[in-house]
């Protein structure tokens, strides 16, 4: 069975250009190459409202820092995160900070996983 | 047919686990909604693609990379629909809406994750199922006094209701993709918009009385659920009022869309155009209840009953009005939709005066606005148990007028009686004629919801889809979450609704 963790992110589309340039500026800051910044976004428009600019990744090793960084700014424009791990999925849709303890749970799992 | 890279965008993107299969006559439905669209709009067929799908999310998503728009018509979203708007028409007890919101409630909190607190709602909704079955004569049967009339039967199998979702979803993809066609009837659904949105003639030191949008209102609970007041964020109303103008009018012109579709679909089972009109207007109001409840689900305080929860107002009051607008544009110019221009012109002009003068005499806004007094209400009480007592007059008359109708709107749950609120007070009630089971269903439940999410102590992803699997499957989970409504169906309740699960989750269901 695949081991492929996928995180998704999503914010509402007015903060879309916001994200992509702070992901870029933490990538840099981690010294990583440009084939990990956030690409196109996909535009959702949920029936129940705003539309949101979502990214999927694959929850690698080097992804964990800039996602863990990025965590502040995603509870900050009200988006939401998804972890599906072997048909397991957690949906984080009302981010508070005490979440984090969570987030870095599962990116230790990633981690390991991994290793 | 749904191109290579559209399919792998939706399955890493999309995130959902399916409820049903999608069936045979779904299929010809949703294919007949989409037809209708693109005789509208041709040019969009090759850019305006469709996929059915039946999820325990119940709603629907317009997904969009580039140019490429995919529009996912969730079939369980039709579904509630359909249920809430049978019961209505049947005048049914608000116990069985209630049972539906806990429900829908559970689905998502299990899709997202949350096991204990999904089992936990399904549980609770058993309870109170339970006892108002003790309150009949035969138990274990329960009673299910309905008003039946024959019509609703033939309104379902045309599956009116889905070909209009699918239609409004198709719109919104019209609508980033930009097709010129189908302008004309989206003006005229914007034209009939803007005609009843300000109030005419009503001034207040220069400030014109606006139907469709109430600010943000934050409840603010503290030290163990009690109430702090609220906060009204009117100057967010005034910063975003471009957005929220655009996004209504977006949901009206698919809106528009979308009752043609319905139309068509119940033309075609002879459905009388009077009852069609009063149904659209219901409908779009038992979406926004389910809209809420999927906003409002992931804002209750966890873990402890002290939070702020933020509701945002519903658009009901701009698509109420702007669909009684647009069908007498319909009437007048049949030349915008002549399908379904000759259905229209047999409605009486005397409903739609009637509801006309609702909009004139802003009773149309008070009705849209329950759902968020309703809400709020349900909010407060699952937290704080009870509400305090109202203001006096004196309160508001010593306030500037601006500020006077929004804080009559902030406070106005304070009024709702409990019985709105606390469903069972309504197990012994003479069955009503002018009963509205979806607004009381939906606050009882929302009370209860509140109420389990503040006491929950487990985090989603504590108790893991393995724990609960048989088989390999999650099936049997998935059925108990439901067992309410299958109960509710068969008229009998089953106190082995829980099928051994509950030795999982009884450490977590604290007995009262």
């Amino acid at each position: 069975m695949s081991k492929r963790i996928i995180i998704s992110i999503a914010v509402p589309e007015t903060d879309e250009s916001k994200i992509s340039s702070i992901w870029r500026e933490l990538r840099v800051a981690e010294g990583l190459p440009s084939d990990n910044d956030l690409g196109a976004p996909l535009k959702l428009q949920n029936f129940d409202a705003a539309s949101m600019a979502q990214w999927s990744l694959n929850a690698l090793p080097v992804v964990a820092p800039i996602l863990t960084a990025i965590f502040g700014y995603l509870i900050a424009a009200r988006g939401e995160l998804t972890v599906e791990r072997n048909g397991e999925k957690i949906t984080m849709k009302n981010l508070r900070p005490s979440q984090l303890k969570q987030l870095l749970k599962i990116l230790d799992e990633v981690q390991e996983d991994s290793d | 047919m749904l191109p290579r890279a559209s399919w792998k965008l939706v399955k890493a993107n999309l995130h959902r686990r399916p409820a049903f299969r999608v069936t045979r006559k779904e299929r010809v439905a949703i294919r007949a909604a989409r037809e209708m669209v693109l005789r509208l709009a041709p040019s969009a067929a090759e850019r305006c693609h469709l996929l059915p799908i039946s999820s325990m999310q119940w709603s629907s998503v317009t997904m969009g990379v580039g140019d490429e728009s995919i529009a996912i018509v969730d079939l369980e979203q039709a579904n509630a629909l359909s249920f809430f708007m049978a019961r209505t028409d049947w005048l049914e007890h608000p116990i069985f809406t209630y049972v539906e919101f806990m429900i829908r409630a559970a689905e998502v909190l299990y899709d997202d994750g949350d096991l204990v607190l999904a089992y936990r709602v399904a549980h609770r909704a058993n309870r109170r199922l339970q006892a108002y079955a003790r309150t009949g004569t035969m138990w274990p049967n329960i009673p299910r006094p309905q008003a039946i009339n024959a019509d609703l039967p033939r309104f379902m199998e045309s599956h009116a209701v889905l070909r209009g979702i699918t239609a409004h979803e198709l719109a919104h993809v019209m609508q980033n993709i930009g097709t010129c066609e189908a302008e004309p009837i989206f003006d005229a659904a914007e034209e009939a918009y803007h005609s009843a949105k300000y109030e005419e003639g009503r001034f207040a030191e220069g400030m014109i009385f606006n139907r469709y949008s109430k600010p943000d209102i934050i409840q603010k609970f503290v030290n163990g659920g009690f109430y702090d007041g609220d906060i009204t964020l009117g100057v967010r109303l005034a910063e975003r009022d471009n957005e929220i103008t655009r996004y209504q009018i977006n949901e009206v012109q698919a809106d528009a869309i979308g009752l043609i579709a319905m139309t068509e679909a119940a033309a075609s089972v002879d459905y009388d155009p009077e009852k069609l009109f009063r149904i659209s207007l219901s409908n779009v109001e038992i979406t926004e209840y389910l809209v809420a409840l999927r906003r409002i689900l992931p804002r209750l305080p966890r873990r402890t009953r002290d939070g702020h929860v933020l509701l945002q107002d519903s658009t009901l009051s701009a698509r109420q009005s702007t669909i009684v607008r647009f069908v007498q544009i319909l009437r007048d110019r049949p030349e915008l939709a002549p399908e379904v221009a000759a259905y229209w012109s047999e409605l009486s002009q005397s409903t739609i005066d009637f509801f006309e003068e609702w909009i004139a005499n802003s009773k149309m806004e008070q009705i849209a606005r329950r759902g968020s007094i309703l809400a709020r209400g349900g909010i407060h009480f699952g937290l704080a148990g009870q509400f305090p007592p109202y203001p006096d007059e004196d309160y508001f008359r010593q306030m500037p007028p601006q500020l006077r109708g929004d804080a009559i709107f902030k406070l106005a749950h304070l009024r709702v009686p409990s019985n709105f609120f606390c469903i069972e007070e309504t197990y012994n009630e003479e069955h009503d004629p002018n009963s509205d089971p979806v607004p009381r269903g939906f606050s009882s439940a929302l009370r209860d919801l509140a109420d389990l999410s503040a006491t929950e102590e487990t985090l989603p992803g504590d108790v893991t889809r393995t724990a609960i699997l048989r088989d390999g499957k999650d099936a049997r989970f998935i059925e108990v979450l439901r067992s309410a409504r299958t109960q509710v169906v068969n008229r009998e309740i089953d106190l082995n609704w829980s099928a051994g699960f509950d030795c999982i989750f009884s450490r977590y269901i604290r007995a009262i």
